[in-house]
């Protein structure tokens, strides 16, 4: 099946994890690459891109 | 008057007026944060959405603690208690510690229970809260891990991004209480059990915000602000209690190994927090109410849910701790955005204690985060960001009564040139003092004698006058 891309990162390689508990309303896709996760029923016109230089300065609280 | 659960909340709130049903069918984004915004900003009644697209028999509250008549009430108060009763509330239950919790062997939480492969987070109505989330959050947690050398039980909040069917983060760090249990599991080589309870009676969450004494346990303390123990049950995978009428138990354990990217989530300054590297919780098992109802609450620019619900309890755990040093402070507040901005008013005794209070609070388990301190007189209100504009305008000076230090410890402060450090500004706003006068003395006009006596004749007139109309 196919699946659609991130919307967050472009990542072509997504996962489907969820279907809706009423059948056929909508599923839950989940980005390996950046982890961002969504419902195939969001809009995502006001969703900023990742960026890259942030995803850089993840803090890290346990080394 | 103590609430057994959030459905009796829930139900007190509809007879007061203070609950409205969602009966229309809803999409959970962008409607479950619509409504929350919408009711932060009207101060509106909390928010039970009952019908949502893909759900039968799932439902979702939010804003149930966004204004401060509905924190007042998840007390027993009046709902129109002022916000420093309700501080004061907080402040007494401290000497009412400890108020021991009842465990129970049967419990409205485990109605339903599930265990290993088949937890699927998604059965509940779990939303994206703003736009650019990384995910559907967990907000309104209450995380309960134990110390694995003693009895000690913490509960704390933390956000919680979902991964998976049976997998989230969490923004678990060192300085926090659950951060010290974590670390002695690290330590040892071992994941640490935890539980995450999900809607309660309304006590617990405030508590779930607020920092108490160290090796204090929530749940006790929970028991001396409503007058009543809370009611517990142990989890079924570890031995740690969780509230027997929560709506929603996960059950699992933080992982030691992988480290997950993480965020941004819209945060309390009202931006969205960088990017982070947090470890895993991994949900074993999940126990749940028939019907259960996904509580959660609004985070965004101020006032959001989170200001309402943890600020006056937070104040309380912080006047106590100052307090101790300066017995003279009348009273504190956050203007907003939330803990970023304090006011701190008090008899001062010496012209030179402002800047003592300052360091003091900057030094202190909640201040060190506070970007910007004002200290001002008795004769100002420190809710009233009029009055206190007022004493900063008339009563500093920006070379001589502004105190300035770069490079503190500061998080999710969204103007910062390097993430984790800002600068600290403290602002003398009280009048002149000895021994160090700061400038001419001057008479302050007051009201005139009568002023009080003359509003309320004139105030029970023009109701009367209105009434007539």
């Amino acid at each position: 099946m196919k699946v659609p891309a991130c919307p967050r990162c472009d990542a072509t390689q997504t996962l489907k994890i969820a279907d809706s508990p009423v059948a056929g309303k909508w599923e839950v896709y989940r980005c390996p690459s950046c982890n961002f996760v969504w419902r195939s029923t969001e809009q995502f016109d006001e969703l900023a891109k990742l960026s890259s230089q942030m995803v850089e300065q993840a803090v890290s609280f346990w080394s | 008057m103590a609430y057994r659960g959030m459905r009796e909340w829930i139900d007190h709130l509809e007879k007061e007026g203070e609950l409205l049903r969602i009966p229309e069918e809803i999409n959970l984004e962008p409607d479950a944060g619509a409504l929350g915004r919408a009711v932060c900003d009207i101060e509106g009644p909390g928010i039970l959405a009952e019908n949502i697209v893909g759900f039968t028999d799932s439902r979702m509250s939010i804003g149930l603690h966004a204004s401060y008549r509905r924190t007042a009430m998840a007390m027993g108060l009046p709902k129109d208690t002022s916000r420093q009763a309700q501080i004061d509330a907080w402040i007494q239950a401290y000497d009412r510690y400890p108020v021991k919790s009842r465990m129970v062997r049967e419990a409205p939480c485990k109605e339903n229970i599930v265990m290993g492969d088949k937890v699927n987070l998604f059965q509940f109505a779990i939303p994206r809260i703003n736009a650019n989330d990384a995910s559907f959050y967990l907000a309104k947690t209450m995380c309960i891990t134990k110390d694995p050398d003693s009895d000690w039980v913490n509960m704390g909040m933390y956000r919680m991004m979902i991964l998976d069917r049976n997998k989230t983060g969490v923004f678990l760090n060192p300085f926090q209480h659950i951060g010290r249990h974590y670390a002695k599991y690290r330590e040892r080589g071992k994941p640490m059990p935890m539980a995450v309870a999900l809607g309660t009676e309304p006590v617990l969450p405030m508590i779930s915000g607020m920092k108490i004494p160290l090796e204090w346990n929530e749940f006790d303390y929970a028991g001396a602000v409503r007058g009543e123990p809370e009611e517990l049950v142990l989890m079924e995978t570890a031995d740690i209690p969780v509230p027997a009428t929560a709506e929603i138990i996960l059950e699992g354990e933080v992982t030691l190994g992988e480290q997950v990217l993480e965020g941004p989530f819209g945060e309390a300054p009202g931006a969205y927090s960088g990017y982070f590297r947090l470890p895993v919780f991994e949900v074993k098992a999940v126990t749940y109410r028939d019907n259960p109802i996904f509580d959660t609450l609004y985070m965004g620019r101020p006032n959001a849910e989170n200001h309402y619900m943890t600020i006056l309890s937070k104040l309380a755990g912080v006047q106590q701790d100052l307090r101790r040093l300066f017995p003279n402070i009348t009273a504190i507040s956050f203007l907003g955005p939330y803990l970023f901005n304090c006011v701190i008013q008090a008899k001062w005794r010496h012209s030179g204690e402002p800047r003592q209070v300052m360091s003091a609070w900057w030094g202190s388990g909640f201040g060190f985060n506070s970007k910007v301190v004002i200290c001002v007189d008795e004769d100002v209100d420190p809710w009233n960001a009029f009055d206190v504009l007022w004493a900063i305008t008339t009563r500093s000076q920006a070379n001589r009564d502004f105190v300035m230090i770069p490079d503190t410890e500061t998080y999710l402060d969204p103007s910062q040139s390097v993430a984790g450090s800002s600068c600290k500004l403290g602002i003398d706003a009280t009048k002149p003092r000895p021994p160090n006068y700061r400038y001419l003395p001057v008479e302050w006009v007051t009201p005139p004698k009568g002023t009080e006596e003359w509003k309320k004749r004139i105030e029970s007139r023009w109701q009367k006058k209105e009434e007539r109309k």
